[in-house]
């Protein structure tokens, strides 16, 4: 890739990712000070930030080194939490393709904001290599730099934050809500709900989670192919 | 808790299958058409993965138990309310874990 094409998508990757810019600061400040509470060196949550580079992946995995979690159970769920970054690619495949240079660096920067603002942005834009770049890597600059002033801040004032772990929480909530106002349907919400009360009566903690998806999937999936084949059936009839 | 070598290894454990995620559409899709049960999956994935992940805590909770889960509900409230009202995630996530840190400490 050539200066030149970068060049002018910079301001623009800039300006789209800017509400992405106060989050990751945020979210990645409150990423470094819990992991710095929790017992662990500043270089740890700077790694982390910059190899790992998925945000709630990084507040649970925290926890779960907190709890003594088994390599086994930390694997299983980072895969369940992240999973649905597999579904994201999907409709990038050819967008990044295109780019076979920079492609592997856009599949492992690919977050759910970086994901967000790609899928929403012009054609023109997703066409050009020097924009997806140019997102992707702000938006990975504007994490790391929040994780090292969270880790610093943390590293600096003595004693434990408590309860800033309800932010990791909080952002669910705010993400599940945009994901309703995108869908306009009730359904899929209410049955990943009743799904993570029921796994919680069988499992704890991160496997609860796992199973809670699962039953969801599974739930959305069988009433997805009924209301399908009902339709069909009355086509025929 | 984990010592600081044993999370490196299962920080970088961690990186390897975050990255095997985001990667598998494009080691298996790349050129032919996803199967019908993926774009499914790319629909209502992301709706299902946040509510589950959003509502774990809740049911996880020990309601018998004081403060009955009331920082916990109030908290999450206040998020909901705050962004319905201004869609500003910062905003929403910030008053939401300040009125909780308040409420439960």
């Amino acid at each position: 890739m050539t200066k030149s094409a970068t060049a002018p998508a910079l301001p623009k990757a800039f300006k789209a990712s800017v509400p992405v810019l106060l989050g990751y600061l945020t979210i990645g400040f409150g990423f470094g000070l819990l992991a710095v509470n929790k017992g662990y060196p500043v270089w740890l949550a700077l790694f982390m930030s910059i190899f790992v580079f998925a945000g709630a992946a990084q507040y649970i995995g925290i926890s779960l080194f907190a709890a003594g979690a088994s390599l086994p159970e930390i694997v299983l769920v980072t895969l369940v939490a992240n999973i649905r970054h597999a579904a994201y690619g999907l409709s990038l495949i050819g967008s990044f393709g295109a780019h076979p240079r920079i492609k592997p660096y856009l599949i492992f920067a690919l977050t759910d904001e970086t994901y967000a603002l790609l899928s929403s942005s012009k054609p023109e834009e997703r066409a050009d290599g020097g924009f997806l770049l140019a997102v992707s890597a702000l938006n990975q600059l504007y994490w790391v730099a929040g994780t090292a002033l969270g880790a610093l801040a943390g590293s600096l004032i003595p004693g434990r934050v408590q309860g800033l772990d309800f932010a990791l929480n909080a952002l669910f909530i705010v993400l599940a809500l945009e994901q309703a106002m995108r869908l306009k349907k009730g359904l899929p919400f209410v049955i990943a709900g009743i799904s993570i009360f029921l796994a919680y009566r069988f499992m704890k903690g991160s496997g609860a989670i796992a199973l809670g998806l699962l039953i969801a999937t599974a739930g959305l999936a069988l009433y997805d192919s009924v209301r399908k084949k009902r339709i069909k059936g009355d086509g025929n009839a | 808790m984990l010592s600081v070598s044993r999370a490196f290894t299962a920080s970088l454990a961690m990186a390897a299958v975050i990255l095997f995620c985001r990667a598998l559409p494009f080691l298996f899709f790349s050129g032919k058409k996803a199967p019908r049960f993926l774009s499914f999956v790319e629909i209502y994935m992301p709706a299902l993965a946040m509510t589950v992940l959003a509502l774990s805590p809740y049911a996880s909770l020990e309601w018998s138990k004081a403060p009955h889960g009331f920082p916990e509900v109030l908290a999450g409230l206040l998020v909901v309310g705050l962004h319905l009202w201004k869609r500003n995630p910062l905003l929403s996530i910030l008053g939401g874990t300040v009125l909780y840190m308040i409420l439960a400490y």
